[in-house]
């Protein structure tokens, strides 16, 4: 493992110094997106660590807090110090990084932030330039700004499930992820960083309040659904089905999982037909567009799930897609690590890490040929680099260290 | 005069069509950018015809879903078949920063706005391209829609019922995910040219952006070789108990509850009123509720059913419990929250019409940002070829005439 070291990596962010004050997904996130691209990033745990340090996937399912796998993806290329802000010489460490950060991003609830006393008007009064970026459920203002909320919370509170997800009658189904989080953390990531960019233009730093439910409710569900409500008063909820319009359009099963059969449009449709053998049931008058499909949904998916069973999901993939349909196979988590395509493209980093030995990570989201990005240090141990921090940077003698450990502080 | 936003002073060119191009301007544009989205009545976008319409009146001017969608996109007319239409858009983008695409591969170099034809008008130019699976590589053609695109990632495969099968997302959460996380890559790469000096061409493959998504599915793979499947509403990885949706009073209400420390499980237990069956000291540890997960939920809806979801979740939430209503559609625009945020707006279109769209959904305590209706066909006409490129009038007159400009 390379030695860890505060100088600027190259980078397009390189030059950017980013606290990350966050835990688990959002912030983590958000703040890893700039680590990949160069930025110095440094992540302030409380003493017992980020939450996401109590959480898998571990290596064989044993509990580890240096081994979590959902710590480590979430905090890679990031320098790791602790401190505990809720004593007075933690908060005083904690400002003096905030002296020297361009951009703080953070997941707390806004009241916590307050107690602690570090919410945006006190950080602003020790550095006018930061751009504080908080990642939180539901926001900083509005009635349920003071509620606690996970990512389920948010998730559900923005119509997205109700709306898009689940069979009629039983429960609306989040995406078996962090995807209110995640939709959070990248909302975060490019309002944040505009406000780093634009600095000078508006006049200084400020801060930048994501609301998680906010941004999904908005731009995912909003966008296709409120003129609707506003102007009609009614609305639509899942139906279970892909595509309730037109079919098919749906996730049908086949021989070895499951292929996402999409034949819309009529050269599509024929398509898919080709590759079926031309089979005589297609050429039924009710299958004659996408619409008159839909309405013979049950009869015509139970003719198609017919063919899938009797065909491999690649193999029903590679010959649809050649016959331009745009028919593709839903990749278990394996299929997708180990697709040649994404092997082809580099996706891939192998990092080390001093706890988890080697472990082939995800690489950077995007490709940036001038400035590429992407982790190349795994996540740091739990205060792993207390000493360069306070020492280094902040200039805190050895001896002050020393006493800050021992009574818990750092 | 309205204090000045992050990105004013950039300029975009976005031939971005459909939903996640044009969120990618669209989020520029909240942040100050002057974005111009090339578009042409010889070539109607698909979803300018998506109902519903404006007071019912069918016009590509007036489709609700897609003027919100768009909004803080401008709009310039140019009929890219036409060589004239082509030399017009070149000489946009030579007084412009970024050129957003959401072609497949190999189309901007077929219309003659290749990554070098840009680079030769303006050697800086970010060019920004987000096909499916990227620029290169075997999969590099793969045709797939907006909604079916997570099924590269492995996403799909984690959603639906606890022991079920997938079950389809039945819209395309890539495409705004990907729009938003696009603008950040294209803001990346603008610190790059104010370092550098230097433009780039960004290969953002959606695939890759959005198997971002599955990071911790990913992990479980690549530390234990497992692969994942649907777990309904249940955590993730597995840190939290109960964790899930629960059954209410009326049709389709529902709660969102998550337990995650033991300490919000007491609060839970209290506010039940302590039943004897949630006293079992196994429970009294997340790896006691992780094992008895299924009978915990089953009591946990047999207790939610009889209430109210709001009432529920503000009596949760006093209690120190993580719990929300699960909204509909139908409830957003009068949420308490939504409402106080000002997440959903209704502006004056300029023909004439009262339309409710999103604004900004993200709050800046320096400015606010530039909210605008659905972009009319070509609303910036004038102020590209008039201001931008200074045509003479006579001759864009007959570049309106001759259709090149439409």
């Amino acid at each position: 493992m390379p030695p860890a070291s505060s100088s600027p990596r190259p980078g397009a962010l390189a030059g950017l110094r980013v606290l990350d004050f966050g835990q688990m997904v959002s912030a983590p996130h958000c703040a890893r997106l700039f680590a990949d691209f160069g930025a110095e990033v440094i992540k302030i745990e409380p003493p017992q660590g980020d939450a996401a340090r109590s959480s898998g996937p571990y290596p064989g399912d044993l509990p580890d807090a240096e081994k979590s796998g959902l710590f480590f993806f979430h905090n890679t290329d990031k320098l790791g110090v602790t401190c505990d802000v809720s004593r007075p010489e933690g908060r005083a460490l904690f400002l003096e990084l905030v002296r020297r950060a361009d951009a703080l991003i953070e997941n707390n609830l806004p009241a916590q932030m307050r107690r602690w006393g570090i919410d945006y008007a006190q950080l602003a009064a020790v550095n006018p330039e930061l751009v504080m970026i908080s990642i939180t459920p539901f926001g900083q203002t509005g009635p349920y700004s003071e509620w606690k909320g996970h990512d389920l919370n948010a998730y559900h509170l923005t119509g997205a499930s109700a709306r898009y997800c689940g069979r009629p009658g039983e429960m609306p189904l989040e995406h078996g992820t962090f995807s209110a989080d995640y939709f959070g953390s990248v909302t975060a990531a490019s309002w944040g960083l505009a406000a780093v960019y634009g600095r000078a233009l508006v006049g200084g730093g400020q801060q930048i309040d994501v609301s998680c439910a906010e941004a999904i409710a908005a731009v995912f569900v909003g966008g296709q659904n409120i003129g609707l409500v506003a102007q009609e008063g009614r609305w639509d909820s899942r139906t279970g089905v892909g595509m309730p319009l037109g079919a098919p359009a749906t996730i049908l099963p086949c021989r070895d999982g499951h292929v996402w059969m999409l034949a819309l449009e009529p050269g599509q449709w024929k398509g898919l037909c080709k590759v079926m053998g031309d089979p005589e049931w297609a050429t039924l008058d009710i299958f004659d567009d996408m619409y008159t499909r839909a309405q013979n949904a049950d009869v015509i998916y139970g003719f198609i799930v017919e063919w899938t069973m009797a065909h491999g999901k690649m193999e029903i993939m590679e010959k649809c897609q050649a016959a331009g349909c745009p028919v593709t196979a839903v990749f278990t988590i394996e299929e997708a690590a180990r697709h040649p395509h994404l092997q082809a493209r580099d996706y891939f980093v192998e990092l080390d890490h001093p706890a988890l030995g080697r472990v082939r990570n995800l690489g950077a989201p995007f490709k940036l040929p001038a400035c590429p990005g992407g982790a190349r240090r795994g996540a740091p141990l739990l205060g792993e680099h207390n000493d360069e921090v306070y020492g280094g940077l902040l200039g805190v003698p050895a001896d002050e260290r020393r006493r800050l450990r021992a009574s818990g502080v750092i | 005069m309205a204090a000045p936003l992050p990105l004013q002073g950039i300029r975009v060119v976005n031939f971005g069509w459909v939903w996640a191009g044009p969120v990618v301007g669209q989020t520029l544009a909240f942040l100050g950018a002057e974005v111009l989205k090339i578009e042409s009545r010889a070539r109607i976008d698909m979803t300018r015809n998506l109902p519903p319409f404006a007071e019912g009146i069918v016009d590509p001017n007036r489709s609700l879903s897609n003027n919100a969608c768009w909004a803080g996109n401008g709009s310039v007319t140019l009929d890219l078949k036409q060589a004239e239409a082509r030399a017009l858009a070149l000489r946009l983008i030579a007084e412009s920063d970024v050129v957003i695409e959401n072609f497949g591969p190999g189309v901007m170099e077929r219309l003659g706005f290749g990554y070098e034809a840009l680079r030769a008008v303006k050697p800086d130019i970010i060019l920004f391209s987000m096909p499916a699976a990227g620029l290169t590589g075997p999969l590099e053609h793969v045709r797939t829609y907006g909604l079916s695109l997570t099924s590269l990632t492995g996403l799909d495969s984690l959603v639906g019922y606890k022991g079920g099968e997938p079950i389809p997302v039945e819209n395309a959460f890539a495409d705004p995910f990907a729009g938003i996380f696009g603008s950040f890559a294209i803001i990346v790469a603008l610190n790059h040219r104010r370092r550098s000096g230097e433009g780039q061409h960004i290969d953002f493959s959606q695939q890759e952006a959005v198997m971002q998504m599955v990071g911790p599915a990913y992990m479980d793979y690549a530390l234990n070789g497992r692969s994942g499947a649907p777990l309904g509403n249940e955590h993730p990885t597995a840190a939290a108990a109960p964790h899930g949706i629960f059954r209410c009073r009326g049709h389709d209400r529902w709660i969102a509850i998550a337990v995650a420390s033991d300490e919000e499980w007491r609060a839970l237990v209290r506010a039940l009123g302590a039943p004897a069956w949630a006293g079992a000291p196994a429970l009294s540890t997340l790896a006691g509720r992780l094992a008895a997960i299924d009978e915990l939920h089953a009591r946990l809806g047999e207790w939610t059913q009889g209430f109210d979801d709001r009432e529920l979740a503000q009596t949760l939430q006093a209690a120190g419990v993580a719990a929300s209503p699960v909204l509909n559609v139908g409830d957003l625009l009068d949420d308490p929250h939504y409402r106080a945020r000002g997440t959903f707006v209704e502006v004056v279109h300029p023909l004439g019409f009262r339309e409710t769209i999103y604004g900004g959904y993200v709050k800046m305590s320096r400015g606010t940002p530039a909210v605008q209706p659905g972009p009319v066909l070509g609303r910036d006409n004038d102020h590209a070829f008039l201001d931008i490129l200074r045509l003479p009038e006579d001759e864009y007159r007959r570049l309106q005439d001759s259709k090149v400009i439409y």
